[in-house]
């Protein structure tokens, strides 16, 4: 395998700090891939992704096998802040709208709407409890000149997803439970809720396999090859055989599985905090009483919600390595930042911590399409750290590909579109063996 | 409502034609180093005269490295030295790379020139010296691709030295509020300036400098720490 950061991010204890992880504790096992084994679908990643298209395709009396590394949940679906929000794409509107045009830009806006509604949807249809809370999401302005950017966009914003918003000036944000000297207002967004992401990838996993889905874990694939009629994937323990192939590793994937993923992603570390529970008294002294889910303006983008056992749940993009080491330093730094933004918390203990990885395209907008020109074979990925909706639904779309029929769900142009490669290829962080590259070159005839 | 990060890049400078198809130019180096940033890029062929209508048009400008001096008489370069200081009176910030690095400076009333210590190559460790608290904590060091002879010789009034070595006084410059600039390359890959040096060898570069250039190659650079350290510490990003 060919990935981009340094081997811890990728072992399987790296998060056992996370407070997802520590908490919910995982009800499945999945046995690894035992020898040779056929299926019609193969899907590899049991992530939002991955389960939704499992799910999806099961739901068709399909027969579907899922392979993991790890297992349900263990990348950034088991780890991520439970953000089910409107984004997905990272891309300006102003961008979007050059590409795709104005019915394009809308279409994609209304995808992500939809993205929202199919979580809730899906939440109700298989009766799942992932701790719900929040009514829609706040951003707040982080400098005056933010807020006016917001007040301006409200409008807008109203007009483009069809949701309702409501504009917190900085005198009111105190009444409404958001106090911070750190922010000079801000602007909620209806649609959207909280959730505790390890419940819902957990929830997925045990419906698909009820409906007669296989899930291994501990099979990470190593190699994929096409054959006469499909495709062979090899893990350390087995070899699976199936007719279509989807591919739902996102942050975690490998420049090699397949080839034509290489340099096509992007993965960007993401790191988040969890207090114990406050008190009364703290969350009084604080003035932080909303379950309002919230992130900041800064483009240091910070994102935060008091959860209803009443931890904060605080997380920050960032960190160039994935060492031990550097994810030490993290900690250190998004807890200076906790205690800059909340500083009646800053004897709070913070018992929790990790970090996982989220991915960018260098579109900045998500992907679900073909595999290059590979018959029956799909991929999603690229969701700007805003998986929980974009990446579930872009799931059921890819079953929906694979399935080889016209969906009557949105699927916008602008998650058509091929994402274009890094230029530098697997270049584009130094982490790989440079000395190795090196040589290779001086060796050329 | 996306906003993303505008990042503008001025092309100054191309890689030489044949490393171009594998390598990309210089802005798409740059938008591969700063990715992470998250950011929309958007190139401007300022070498061929394509201006940005305004500074305001992106949130951060780069200065790419280009074989041209600013001491010499190019028309884009006084444009873009009056580019320089309308971005910093509207309050945009800017990264300068090498050319980027000795324009910057110069346009801000200070001076460039060839250096009588001869071409910089290959990976050059400077050390952080009187880091200002507004970028966090001073690095260790700094490590990335040098590819130049000349270098700036005067500061320019309020520009405060960051990281230097014996090769090199003003290896890194930090202009409060406004920007900061580098002498090395933090876009390059080490096979592109591997290669990079290869295409000169013999021609602009004498043999055995390049040689003992190729044998720093494999020496880290601290190019993405770099980057993490703009996209944390640029002030009001």
């Amino acid at each position: 395998m060919r990935r981009i950061f340094e081997d811890n991010a990728y072992q399987r204890d790296v998060d056992t700090l996370n407070y997802w992880r520590a908490t919910t504790p995982n009800e499945r096992t999945c046995p690894a891939l035992d020898g040779r084994a056929t299926t019609e679908f193969a899907i590899i990643g049991a992530g939002f992704t991955g389960l939704n298209a499992a799910l999806h395709l099961a739901r068709e009396g399909a027969d579907v096998t899922v392979l993991d590394a790890h297992g349900p949940g263990w990348g950034a679906s088991g780890r991520n802040g439970g953000f089910c929000c409107l984004g997905g794409a990272k891309a300006s509107d102003a961008v979007l709208k050059r590409r795709f045009g104005e019915a394009g830009y809308r279409k994609y806006r209304q995808t992500e709407k939809a993205a929202v509604d199919f979580v809730d949807d899906l939440l109700v249809r298989l009766q799942l409890d992932v701790d719900r809370h929040s009514s829609g999401e706040t951003v707040l302005a982080h400098r005056p000149k933010d807020m006016d950017r917001l007040r301006r966009e409200a409008e807008e914003i109203h007009d483009e997803y069809g949701v309702d918003v409501e504009l917190i000036e900085k005198a009111d944000l105190a009444a409404q439970g958001m106090n911070s000297a750190e922010f000079h207002g801000g602007l909620t967004v209806r649609k959207g809720f909280g959730l505790n992401p390890r419940k819902y990838v957990q929830g997925l996993a045990h419906k698909a396999v009820t409906k007669g889905v296989r899930i291994h874990g501990d099979s990470p694939v190593t190699g994929i090859t096409r054959i006469d009629d499909g495709y062979e994937l090899r893990s350390p323990s087995g070899t699976l055989q199936a007719k279509h192939l989807l591919l739902a590793t996102n942050g975690y994937s490998s420049d090699d599985l397949p080839e034509w993923m290489r340099a096509r992603y992007l993965p960007i570390q993401s790191n988040i905090i969890v207090t114990r529970p406050l008190t009364d008294d703290e969350i009084a002294e604080q003035g932080w009483f909303s379950d309002q889910m919230a992130y900041d303006t800064r483009h240091l983008l910070h994102y935060f919600r008091l959860m209803p056992n009443r931890r904060m749940l605080f997380g920050m993009r960032g960190g160039v390595n994935a060492t031990p080491q550097a994810h030490e330093r993290m900690r250190t730094y998004v807890r200076s930042e906790f205690d800059r933004i909340f500083p009646a918390w800053t004897g709070v203990e913070t018992p929790y911590f990790w970090t996982g990885l989220a991915c960018l395209s260098r579109n900045l907008t998500p992907y679900v399409g073909p595999i290059g020109d590979w018959p029956d074979a799909f991929a999603s990925f690229a969701y700007h750290g805003n998986g929980v909706a974009m990446g579930s639904y872009c799931g059921m779309l890819m079953a929906e590909l694979a399935l080889g029929r016209k969906s009557h769900h949105i699927c916008p142009d602008v998650i058509k579109a091929p994402p274009a490669r890094f230029p530098f290829g697997r270049f584009r962080r130094a982490l790989l063996p440079i000395t190795f590259l090196h040589y290779n070159f001086l060796d050329r005839p | 409502m996306t906003t993303s990060l505008r990042i503008g890049v001025l092309e100054t400078g191309r890689p030489p034609e044949e490393l171009a198809a594998d390598h990309g130019d210089y802005p798409s180096m740059v938008a591969d180093w700063l990715a992470p940033l998250e950011g929309e890029v958007t190139q401007y062929a300022v070498l061929d005269g394509k201006f940005p209508e305004s500074p305001d048009d992106a949130d951060l400008w780069i200065i790419t490295g280009s074989k041209f001096g600013v001491y010499e008489n190019h028309p884009f370069i006084a444009p873009l030295e009056d580019f320089i200081r309308r971005a910093r009176d509207a309050g945009r910030k800017m990264v300068g790379i090498c050319f980027g690095h000795q324009v910057m400076a110069q346009a801000l009333g200070g001076a460039v020139g060839k250096s009588d210590k001869g071409w910089g190559l290959g990976v050059h460790e400077y050390t952080p010296v009187n880091w200002p608290d507004e970028l966090g904590t001073a690095p260790e060091k700094l490590s990335l691709q040098a590819y130049h002879q000349d270098q700036v010789k005067t500061l320019p009034e309020g520009a405060r030295v960051i990281a230097s070595s014996e090769f090199c006084d003003y290896a890194a410059l930090w202009y409060p509020g406004f920007g900061l600039s580098v002498q090395g390359h933090p876009e390059f890959r080490s096979e592109y300036a591997s290669q990079l040096l290869n295409s000169r060898k013999g021609t602009l570069l004498a043999p055995d400098e390049v040689d003992d250039a190729q044998s720093t190659m494999a020496k880290p650079t601290t190019q993405h720490q770099l980057a993490e350290l703009i996209r944390i510490h640029f002030p009001d990003l």
